[in-house]
């Protein structure tokens, strides 16, 4: 027979052969198989969506606050026109002349608080004296002057709105005893009393209305001294570096994804259960505008799971036994076979160990905060978690389904985890705050320990923590 | 046939055990349906792309269970020359199937490549990290071997 016509002998046949076996389980298998891939692919859009809030909420933080500066400073300017002239009676009617305004400003002005800085434009100015300007001379000079106070009027209330209740704040705590001040001379003179916490706004207002309109009288500068901290000085001290120290108490879930055709996803599933992960950290915050900031750090993370498993074999035992057998060769000799006795023993073992997964990473993180309340900011941040060092100790569950030592994790991920989180933050000190808030890491960090399978944890934490400013 | 039959005989030719051949067209399934998207039909027909999946599939099997243990040492026999042709229209098709999977597994991979898939040496050797010339001197052992087998199978059921 020919050899090509065996060959295409044995394509056919063996092409054609018809093999019975039971496809219903096969199906049942591949749908249970098909399954996690199916929730796998839902993933994706969850990390959108989480983006997605991400984003928005800062937009939404962003606007806001651009709308409240907006409005609080229409509202001062709007206020300042008609309310606090009403109400304060020292408050005298303008002058119709904006050629003609006088400038005034009281020694008080000048020396409250051991002199501190006042506007340029009013320094040298007695108190007791009233000094008319002329704008016949100085149109063009008194234009630039009115531009710089407008300007400066802007920056204290842009700063009033994010700094103003912060006590740690240099100018909030000048603005405060400018107003006890304030309170004890309206006090001394008989005057009703203000309600300094009720009026801060409205002292700035009333600052604002000083630096804008040069024809307030004499008598309402005198209530109302100004102190102005120089602009530089604030520009300075937005760039700044906190250190922190933090912990953070997670939730751990956990995947297992095949990479190779047998695996023992379901007996790890069932045996193995995440518990816990505790994380702590060093980090450096270093802000890029008075919103926006940059946080990098040395995190240290620790998970435990719990393997509970119950280990079923057979164990084959051979031994000599005591019968034997013998017989005779066609050549008359005689041959001895001892017999053996193979005996199967089948062993049930509980095992419950305790498995810990370690990385040190390198969260990069950008986020975005904003005063909330008094001495409360809170913010939102979000960024990759660079892979610096993992490893596994434990056991699982192997392909025959008894226990083996986890192997040594060879794959390293650039990317450990993507993070997310929201923070409150509680100003202590003057340099010190505390914070608290929520933390999502979602891991894109596979890792195998039986090259069967790919693994990677999330973790949801709450975390805590301090900074420290530098 | 269906599909899945087909397919099972694929996946049937490169292993002697149903366990091991049902794992591999259950895996091939679980990628064909998660690849699905992927398949463009202008390259290729579905036959043919279903069929390289599960040969995939199978070569995996193969290439773990060769790191996990030695290849089987190959024996040289010596095999008698086939000379009644009537014999193999005798056997039936599954009878073929068993005797095929009773060669030792180096053999029957390159003979289901060579004579039923229709791969040349150099894809052979491509796949299994062999030689060209490796390749062909098993797919002669295999055939060798085969012919011998069906010969035995049939002076077995004569006696």
């Amino acid at each position: 027979m020919l050899e090509k016509d065996f060959e295409k002998f044995m394509k056919e046949n063996l092409e054609s052969a018809k093999l019975s076996w039971d496809k219903e389980l096969m199906w049942n298998d591949i749908e249970l198989e098909l399954e996690p891939a199916q929730e796998s692919k839902r993933a994706f859009p969850l990390y959108i969506i989480l983006g997605l809030i991400f984003c928005v909420s800062i937009a939404t933080l962003y606007f806001f606050n651009a709308e409240n500066n907006d409005s609080n400073q229409s509202a001062l300017k709007n206020k300042e026109r008609t309310q606090d002239v009403k109400k304060d009676s020292k408050i005298v009617t303008l002058e119709n002349s904006q050629l003609q305004k006088k400038e005034q400003v009281s020694a008080d002005d000048l020396d409250f608080k051991n002199k501190q800085t006042v506007l340029s434009t009013k320094k040298g100015i007695n108190k007791k004296e009233k000094t008319s300007i002329k704008s016949n001379n100085q149109e063009n000079s008194k234009g630039e002057v009115l531009e710089e106070k407008e300007r400066r009027t802007l920056k204290i209330i842009q700063k009033a709105n994010t700094n103003f209740q912060t006590s740690s704040n240099d100018f909030a705590q000048n603005i405060k005893k400018v107003i006890s001040q304030d309170q004890l001379n309206l006090e001394n003179n008989s005057q009703k009393p203000q309600n300094s916490l009720l009026n801060l706004l409205s002292k700035l207002e009333r600052i604002d209305f000083v630096l804008n309109n040069d024809n307030a009288s004499n008598e309402t500068l005198s209530f109302y001294p100004t102190i102005i901290e120089p602009i530089e000085k604030s520009q300075k001290k937005l760039n700044k570096f906190q250190i922190g120290l933090y912990t953070q108490y997670s939730l751990p879930g956990k995947r297992l994804s095949p990479i190779s055709s047998s695996n023992n996803i379901t007996s790890r599933n069932s045996s193995e259960a995440p518990l816990e992960g505790l994380s702590a950290g060093l980090n450096l915050e270093y802000d890029l505008t008075k919103n926006l900031f940059v946080n990098v750090g040395i995190d240290y993370t620790r998970v435990t799971e719990r393997l509970d498993f119950l280990e079923d074999r057979i164990v084959e035992s051979t031994t000599v036994s005591d019968s034997a057998f013998y017989f005779t060769k066609p050549d008359g000799t005689v041959s001895f076979i001892p017999g053996e006795n193979t005996t199967a023993k089948r062993t049930v073992n509980q095992f419950r160990v305790y498995n810990t997964y370690e990385s040190y990473t390198l969260p990069v993180l950008i986020g975005y905060k904003t005063n909330l309340y008094n001495k409360i900011e809170a913010a939102l941040y979000a960024g990759p978690v660079l892979n610096l060092y993992q490893n596994f100790n434990g056991s699982y569950v192997d392909d025959e389904g008894l226990i083996s030592p986890a192997q040594k994790i060879e794959k390293t991920n650039l990317i450990n985890n993507l993070q997310f989180g929201l923070r409150f933050s509680w100003c202590i000190k003057e340099k010190m705050s505390i914070y608290s808030g929520l933390n999502y890491g979602m891991s894109f960090n596979k890792f195998s320990i039986d090259r069967s399978n790919e693994q990677s944890y999330n973790l949801f934490g709450l975390k805590i923590g301090f900074l420290y400013t530098i | 046939m269906l599909t899945s039959d087909k397919l099972m005989n694929v996946s049937r030719r490169y292993t002697n055990d149903i366990n091991d051949a049902k794992d591999i067209l259950q895996n091939a399934y679980i990628k064909i349906f998660r690849s699905l998207k992927t398949f463009d039909e202008n390259k290729g027909c579905l036959d043919a792309w279903l069929s390289k999946i599960v040969i995939n599939e199978a070569l995996q099997l193969f290439r773990k269970r060769k790191k996990d243990s030695e290849r089987e040492k190959i024996v040289g026999n010596k095999f008698e020359e086939l000379s009644v042709p009537e014999i193999l229209s005798r056997l039936q098709a599954e009878d073929l199937l068993k005797l095929t999977n009773k060669l030792p597994e180096g053999y029957k991979i390159v003979f289901n490549l060579s004579v039923v898939e229709g791969f040349n040496h150099k894809d052979i050797a491509q796949e299994l990290n062999i030689t060209e010339s490796t390749s062909r001197s098993q797919l002669t052992r295999a055939k060798k071997m085969l012919k011998q087998l069906i010969i035995d199978q049939k002076k077995a059921e004569l006696c």
